[in-house]
């Protein structure tokens, strides 16, 4: 079975203009949904190479 | 919410101590060096602050510019694109003149400007001796227009400045690459072309990815 990977705890600050909704292309609440949707397909992606890896 | 979004701290502002006034070109020939600097002062805890921050028109450029180095206490001044125009045959002088606000708001500022302090950045250690002699005595870290190289620079001086462990340069660098390898996702799930982000999205994206990627 596959070590579980440790997650350490981040805590990155913007400074407050990125933080603020109406700048930028992408919204904030956007732009954390796709990088969450990216971050967690390619976890999926991981885990399961490390699964059926011999 | 997600719960690892908590970690992502988007109040309270940053403080002083850990906000950094980057100083730099945007032109496009920079853009790999610009975008490395910015995720390095992330991934090292830090809140990087430039001129960038603003596209509207409504306030004097210089008053904004004040204003951050006035918010910041470190800040990394790249000078390698002090050189002639090939279209206008004239330097580019607004670093320089950056550098100098930097070092004036340091010199006579207040007791909390005096704690200000910076990272001179060339392309060659000591090509500034040929145009801004003033500065001999100071620092001078080359990068050779090498992302690697910068990220190291960068990294070794703000680890004088953090309360905490800083990964190394070989670690940021890795992972620096990692988040430029998912980005064209990112920008697909957020429906834009890499070309049309803005430095809030780059910004945004690269503290959201550090903020969430499990290390």
């Amino acid at each position: 079975m596959a070590k579980k990977k440790r997650t350490v705890q981040r805590s990155v600050k913007l400074p407050k203009v990125a933080a603020a909704r109406g700048k930028g292309k992408v919204k904030l609440a956007a732009a954390k949904r796709a990088v969450r949707k990216v971050l967690t397909a390619k976890a999926a992606t991981s885990n399961k190479q490390s699964c059926t890896s011999p | 919410m997600h719960k690892s979004l908590k970690t992502v701290s988007l109040t309270p502002e940053p403080s002083y101590s850990k906000q950094v006034f980057i100083n730099c070109p945007f032109d496009e020939d920079y853009l790999p060096l610009f975008e490395a600097l910015i995720f390095t002062t992330l991934d090292c805890g830090f809140t990087p602050r430039c001129a960038k921050e603003f596209n509207d028109s409504g306030e004097v450029r210089i008053e904004k510019i004040l204003k951050i180095i006035a918010e910041c206490r470190l800040g990394i001044h790249d000078l390698s694109r002090t050189e002639l125009s090939p279209h206008s045959g004239l330097p580019r002088f607004n670093m320089p003149l950056e550098l100098g606000i930097f070092f004036g708001a340091k010199k006579f500022g207040n007791a909390r400007q005096q704690s200000k302090s910076c990272l001179i950045l060339d392309k060659d250690t000591y090509r500034y001796q040929r145009f801004l002699s003033d500065l001999a005595g100071h620092d001078i870290s080359s990068h050779q227009n090498q992302p690697e190289q910068l990220i190291g620079s960068v990294r070794k001086w703000l680890n004088q400045y953090s309360d905490n462990i800083i990964p190394g340069e070989g670690a940021i660098g890795e992972r620096y690459k990692d988040f430029k390898s998912d980005l064209p996702r990112i920008c697909k799930e957020s429906l834009l072309q890499q070309y049309e982000l803005t430095y809030i999205d780059f910004l945004r994206f690269a503290g959201l990815w550090l903020a969430n990627k499990s290390f």
